[in-house]
């Protein structure tokens, strides 16, 4: 099972990365959501890990790309935010096909695990 | 003049005036008559009393010479009648002979009476002093020089010998000459009688009583027995020309004013002596009593003539005028509008040509008064719709009136509070008021004439204008806020009203712009909005600063979190000592109750601004509860917390899933903190109650003390704030779950008793229908 996690910030990255690697998930990390937006293109992945709030261009920017460009569909992700969860944009996002769900910052690492395997 | 009058005068004239013209004509004549008559028969008494008179004298005349005569034997001469002796003689003849004459035939003369009797007989000398006298004492009195040495005829002296009461009353002297043989005058005797034959009395004798007859001497002296008294000349002009012209040989018959002052008729004639004139006298109103008489007498008839005409007269026009009369009192009783009038009417029969005006009359003002009654009827309504729009059009006057003191005190009041500007419809100021001089800083002179793009501050766009000029053109008001520029650069706003006025073809006429000076508030206004624009940014920003903390603040808290966990999961990571899980698990502990902080903020705040959003979604209640149930297994059993759950079985709610587990977590939370450490219980039940479902959360805890019940749902509100709490909330738990209850349309309710424990109630509806529905759903699945 392969993993690409997206988040400007490499402890948040290096933490998931590692935790994921001790639970047996392969994973890819990128901190420019540009070169994550890039490999989802490029390769399909199990799952997707995709911070929502990032400088620049954000989850939302990259899923919407992906749903312009009808790649969304086919593609697990989990977005995660550390703004509130309940905002529209987040809701909204929720509902598009593809998008598995939506873990809050500071985000459980179990609850990362249950929204990964099921 | 009426008709009756006209009538009485007309019988009168008909009646009455031959008769007073035969009257006049016969009294006139019967007037001449009766003083011709009269005249006559006063001319034959005067006649017949001169004969008496006459005759008197003569015999008078006759017995004086008779006497004189009877001297003869005693052949006196001048010498003679000095002697005493003769003289002796002499006075014994004269007593003698009045005694022989007193007995003697030669006295009987007239009536045979005394009083025509001679009285005295004296004899006189040559130069008439009396030497003889059968009355003594007259002896020695000189005799008047005319009567002595006077002619025959004139020697009759009338009463009036000066000095002597015996010739004082009527008296007549007659004398005769006594002569000498030589036929020289030696003397004179006289003889005096009484006047009474000849006076009035006496010359009355035998004539008619209403005659007056008297004799007149040469000196206008009536002949009476007090005669000389009794006539004054002076105050008797009239006769006395008479009696002149008498005396000159005239005989005068004329009418004159006597001298009582009565009108009368007198003749007068001379007698032959020369020296008398008998004067006969009648009164006129007695020569005219009969003429009178008779004339009262037809005045009598005359009138009772004129009262029979007037009545006569009376009783013809009254049966004329008095129908007429009626019908014209009728006419004006109908001319004052009184139709209610009667006429008697007679019958129809009769012949009186007036009877049938009268009934005529009675018929046409029967005719008027239906045609009236009918007509009053019209009149009527006619009248009372007059009046009624008579009453509108007061009532309208008034309200006019008072609209226009109302717009004149408007005009007044307006003059004093705002700026009024009046332009042509070309455009041009014709009119502004003092005061938006003042706020403009242009003179009156200055603008009359001009555009009032003169105070314009190029601050508004075309639009604005073409938008204001379209409103007035069409004849509506304008109203707007105008920023206009004064002379000295200034600029002020004003609040317009811009109206037309228009002309009696609708068309505006003037343009009168009505504006209150609003710079203040315009001021005012600018800084509010741009406060308000402050505001707004700054909410902006708070909202943006909200966001982006908490995404800063939770983001190293992923790490953080994330490693205690890892470290903690001693199968994959490897073990620790127990000391170091102790430490980790702080360091989880601390980093939780840092997000929860960081999560409860931000909710506050978005409670506060109103911007916390929903997400509904449906779900079953069995699983919800589940998860209660599973996720405080752990702190419940770690805390020895007796803890249950309780709830009907397959209902689907839908509600915010994730809010709702906010506030029943928040509640449970609270709850863990404050149950005793032995023996905690807390509940957790969800019970449906007509249209709500209702979740409670009941724990055995200390209880919420009443006063203190209310506050609790405040900010920041702990009820414990002693240092050494054991609640380590952040104090906005309870105001996020009021906030959440009462966003999803419900409510939070709390029943504590001190001692007791606490329950939180959270009230919220569901749709009946829906409930059911989700119900089946379920089970068929």
């Amino acid at each position: 099972m392969k993993v690409l996690i997206v988040d400007d910030n490499r402890d948040i990255t290096g933490l998931l990365s590692k935790f994921l690697k001790a639970k047996g998930f392969d994973n890819v990390v990128t901190n420019d959501p540009r070169d994550g937006l890039e490999r989802i293109k490029e390769q399909k992945f199990d799952i997707v890990l995709l911070d929502i709030s990032m400088p620049e261009f954000s989850g939302i920017d990259i899923i919407q790309t992906l749903e312009t460009e009808n790649i969304l569909k086919d593609q697990k992700i989990v977005i995660f935010s550390a703004t509130a969860f309940t905002t529209s944009q987040i809701n909204d996002l929720l509902k598009k096909e593809g998008i598995q769900g939506c873990l809050k910052k500071p985000i459980q690492l179990n609850e990362l695990l249950t929204a990964i395997t099921s | 003049m009426n008709i009756n009058t006209k009538l009485v005068i007309l019988f009168l004239c008909i009646a009455l005036i031959p008769i007073m013209i035969l009257e006049g004509i016969s009294i006139s004549e019967i007037s001449d008559d009766l003083f011709l008559q009269k005249q006559v028969a006063l001319d034959s008494s005067l006649i017949s009393k001169i004969t008496d008179i006459e005759h008197y004298f003569d015999t008078r005349h006759t017995q004086t010479k008779l006497f004189a005569s009877t001297f003869f034997p005693f052949q006196l001469d001048s010498n003679k009648i000095k002697n005493p002796s003769t003289l002796d003689k002499i006075q014994i003849h004269i007593d003698s002979m009045l005694v022989e004459t007193r007995s003697n035939a030669l006295n009987n003369f007239g009536d045979n009476d005394s009083k025509s009797s001679i009285e005295i007989i004296f004899f006189s000398d040559i130069n008439g002093n009396i030497i003889a006298s059968t009355q003594r004492e007259l002896i020695g009195h000189k005799l008047p020089n005319d009567f002595s040495t006077g002619s025959d005829r004139q020697k009759i002296l009338f009463a009036g010998l000066q000095k002597n009461r015996i010739f004082s009353s009527n008296y007549v002297t007659f004398s005769e000459d006594i002569k000498d043989l030589d036929n020289n005058k030696i003397g004179l005797v006289s003889i005096q009688t009484s006047l009474n034959a000849i006076e009035p009395e006496n010359l009355r004798d035998g004539l008619e009583n209403n005659h007056e007859i008297f004799l007149v001497d040469n000196a206008s002296r009536q002949i009476t027995s007090d005669s000389s008294l009794k006539y004054n000349t002076q105050n008797w002009n009239l006769e006395s020309r008479l009696i002149d012209r008498c005396f000159m040989g005239d005989i005068i018959s004329e009418q004159y004013i006597n001298k009582d002052g009565r009108e009368v008729l007198g003749i007068m004639k001379l007698l032959e002596e020369g020296n008398l004139c008998i004067v006969g006298e009648i009164e006129l109103e007695k020569v005219f009593s009969p003429v009178y008489d008779l004339q009262f007498k037809l005045f009598t008839v005359f009138l009772f003539l004129f009262a029979g005409v007037v009545l006569l007269a009376f009783f013809f026009s009254k049966s004329i005028s008095y129908p007429i009369k009626k019908l014209s009192i009728t006419m004006n009783e109908i001319r004052k509008g009184n139709f209610n009038v009667k006429l008697e009417t007679k019958p129809h029969s009769s012949s009186n040509e007036l009877d049938q005006l009268t009934n005529g009359f009675e018929k046409l003002l029967q005719y008027v008064k239906s045609t009236q009654d009918n007509l009053k009827g019209l009149v009527k309504v006619q009248t009372r719709k007059l009046e009624d729009s008579n009453r509108a059009l007061t009532e309208n006057m008034n309200l006019i009136k008072k609209q226009q003191e109302d717009l004149s005190n408007f005009k007044e009041a307006l003059d004093k509070s705002a700026n009024v500007l009046i332009t042509d419809t070309d455009g041009s100021i014709i009119y502004v008021n003092d005061d938006f001089c003042k706020v403009s800083k242009f003179s009156r002179e200055e603008l009359l004439g001009e555009n009032p793009k003169i105070v314009s501050s190029y601050y508004h766009n075309k639009e604005f204008f073409k938008n204001m000029w379209e409103t007035i053109l069409a004849g509506k008001t304008w109203k707007g806020d105008i920023k206009n520029k004064a002379k000295d650069n200034s600029y002020y706003w004003s609040k317009a009203t811009i109206s037309p006025l228009l002309g009696d073809d609708g068309k505006p006429e003037q343009f009168i712009a009505i504006l209150t000076d609003i710079t203040n508030q315009k001021i005012l206004e600018e800084k509010l909005s741009e406060a308000l624009k402050n505001v707004k940014e700054s909410e902006l920003q708070k909202e943006e600063f909200s966001s982006m903390m908490t995404h800063e603040l939770n983001t190293p808290l992923v790490p953080i979190k994330g490693y205690c966990e890892m470290l903690k999961d001693t199968d994959t990571f490897g073990h620790l000592n127990d000391d170091q899980v102790d430490f980790i698990i702080k360091i989880e502990s601390n980093a939780t109750l840092l997000e929860r902080l960081i999560s409860d903020l931000l909710d506050v705040q978005k409670l506060d601004m109103k911007k916390m959003s929903f997400l509904i979604t449906e779900f079953s209640l069995d699983e919800f509860m589940d998860e209660i149930k599973e996720n405080n297994r752990y702190i419940m059993k770690n805390k020895k917390i007796d803890f249950s759950v309780k709830y009907p079985k397959n209902i689907m709610l839908n509600t915010d899933k994730q809010r709702l587990r906010q506030v029943l977590d928040n509640l449970i939370r609270n709850s863990v903190d404050f149950v005793p450490s032995n023996q905690g219980k807390i509940s957790v039940e969800a019970e449906l109650k007509e249209q709500n479902i209702i979740f409670a959360v009941h724990d055995n805890g200390p209880g919420i003390p009443k006063e203190k019940q209310l506050s609790i749902f405040k900010k920041f509100y702990q009820i414990d704030t002693s240092a050494t709490r054991k609640h380590g909330g952040t104090g906005l738990g309870l105001v996020i779950c009021k906030g959440i209850a009462e966003g999803l349309n419900g409510k939070i309710l709390l029943e504590s008793e001190v001692g007791k424990g606490t329950s939180f109630f959270i009230h919220l509806p569901i749709p009946e229908k829906k409930m059911i529905v989700e119900e089946m759903t379920k089970s068929k699945k």
